[in-house]
């Protein structure tokens, strides 16, 4: 393949984000912003689709991010209430 | 005498290239680019959906992406994620409901809404002030990109006609008046339904357009096209009258995979085809059936298809004894393989009433898939399974296409 999605490596990173939480058709929760370990931070200019994923009774959110020039995808685990950066990935410039 | 062509009350909504716009839905940076989606991400793989972009260039669903990115420089190649697809499909459902009591998904991404069961309020608004709205909640609801096209006309075949006239984010009617305008501009092929050879079988009694199709008359259709009561079904069907309302039960069970490798050993093969008959048996037992029979197949590199099959004495339903007999099947099969499969058939609500000789050693292996389906409903799917299929996680599953039967959120 010349060229593929980078959403191939997992990342599985904890990462700390801003979101605002409202009354919304598409969703309750919406990711602002977020911070990696390495103090890298990350505006969030749309977000793209939010689904869930199912492991046994555990749902995990999936939020499929850009800040405009990346791909992300950000996790929150509705069960410990935490973040992870799944996916970056390509910037098609 | 032919029943009297009923109301326009048959909405049909099928996602725009499906698998490629919800991509680009989810991923922003891969809007207005050329995305192909692919099963697996590895050296020539099949392309199962293409985006528009993509389209324009010609590539097309079942090319290689060897050819793909021949004809498309710069194709971006996106591997399928079943959980997205899947919550779109729910999503989608959900918003046709909202019309109708009477509500059939005819696939992962399209599905037929009879307003013949809609409350009253609902029936008597407009049936493109329906299909805008749907279009609309569509985006305001899974996200912005998110495109249909909606057909409208008196039974399921013309509303899929209708549904398919503007590609993409259409919204059509079929009506008795403009029905002869309208199959004036088609070719047989464009038909729902008619491929190349029922083309071939038109064409032979003279029938060479559409709108000849449409002026034959019925005994031409059952005696010398069809041969059969299709020939009926077909001469309702191009007057808009319903003949495709029916459902029917499940079956077979079954599930094929494409190996990860030329040269897999047999012990390897086993244990992926373990993981099929574990992937199996949980569908069977899911809709509460047993089963008699077990069909598999496999194609090799270079004799093609194979197959053998047999009828069990008892019908079964485990993953213990399905991926045993499975195993004794594929002995006579060759091997190296490039597919292999399993199809279940012959299938029963309910085990055998006789209890045979050795009911203690079956009632055990029972009690054990019980348990262990239910250890992996609370945990997440494969937290448990065979030793036998150990490392298979490879063979997870893909897209169902056809069947949305099996689209719930725990299956294996």
């Amino acid at each position: 393949m010349d060229q593929s999605s980078s959403y191939q490596t997992p990342l599985h990173e904890p990462i700390d984000v801003d979101a605002t939480f409202s009354r919304s058709i598409l969703g309750h929760c919406r990711p602002v912003a977020f911070r990696t370990k390495s103090g890298r931070e990350v505006l969030i200019s749309e977000v793209g689709l939010v689904h869930p994923r199912y492991d046994g009774l555990k749902t995990v959110f999936a939020f499929d991010i850009t800040d405009g020039s990346s791909d992300y995808r950000i996790t929150l685990d509705s069960e410990s209430l935490n973040w992870y950066l799944e996916f970056e990935g390509d910037q098609y410039a | 005498m032919l029943e009297r062509r009923p109301p326009n009350d048959i909405l049909y909504i099928d996602l725009n290239s499906c698998f490629a716009t919800i991509e680009q839905q989810s991923r922003p940076m891969l809007r207005g680019r050329p995305v192909a989606i692919t099963n697996r991400l590895v050296p020539n793989s099949c392309i199962i959906a293409a985006s528009y972009e993509a389209k324009a260039y010609g590539v097309k669903v079942g090319m290689r992406s060897r050819e793909a990115s021949a004809i498309c420089p710069g194709l971006i190649y996106a591997e399928t994620e079943p959980d997205k697809f899947i919550f779109v499909h729910e999503k989608l459902k959900r918003i046709m409901s909202d019309y109708s009591a009477s509500v059939v998904m005819k696939s992962i991404d399209e599905g037929v809404i009879d307003l013949t069961q809609s409350p009253k309020h609902i029936y008597e608004r407009s049936r493109f002030e329906l299909g805008y709205e749907i279009k609309q909640r569509l985006k305001d609801e899974i996200g912005c990109y998110m495109r249909c096209n909606v057909g409208i006309a008196s039974n399921r075949f013309l509303a899929k006609l209708a549904g398919e006239l503007h590609k993409p984010d259409g919204l059509d009617e079929i009506t008795a008046e403009n029905q002869r305008e309208i199959f004036a501009t088609l070719k047989l092929t464009d038909l729902p339904g008619i491929n190349v050879r029922m083309e071939a079988r038109l064409n032979a009694v003279g029938i060479m357009t559409p709108l000849q199709f449409l002026d034959a008359n019925e005994d031409t259709l059952v005696k010398l096209v069809c041969k059969s009561i299709d020939g009926h079904k077909w001469y309702r069907r191009l007057r808009g009258i319903e003949v495709d309302s029916t459902t029917s039960d499940i079956k077979t069970v079954g599930r094929q995979f494409v190996l990860d490798g030329k040269n897999l050993s047999r012990a390897e093969t086993d244990a992926r085809l373990v993981h099929l008959a574990e992937d199996v048996g949980y569908r069977l037992r899911s809709k509460q059936l047993y089963a008699r029979g077990i069909y598999a197949w496999t194609y090799d590199f270079t004799r093609g298809y194979t197959h053998t099959q047999l009828i069990a004495k008892e019908a079964f339903n485990s993953d213990y004894e399905i991926a045993r007999l499975a195993r004794e099947l594929y002995k006579k099969l060759p091997c190296p393989v490039r597919i292999i499969g399993i199809t279940l058939y012959k299938l029963q609500p309910t085990a055998d009433a006789q209890l045979c000789f050795d009911q203690p050693r079956k009632d055990h292996i029972d009690t054990i898939c019980a348990t262990t389906d239910k250890i992996n409903l609370r945990f997440g799917a494969r937290k448990i399974h065979s030793a036998d299929s150990f490392g298979t996680d490879q063979v997870k599953c893909k897209i169902p296409f056809g069947s949305t039967r099996y689209l719930d959120h725990s299956i294996t």
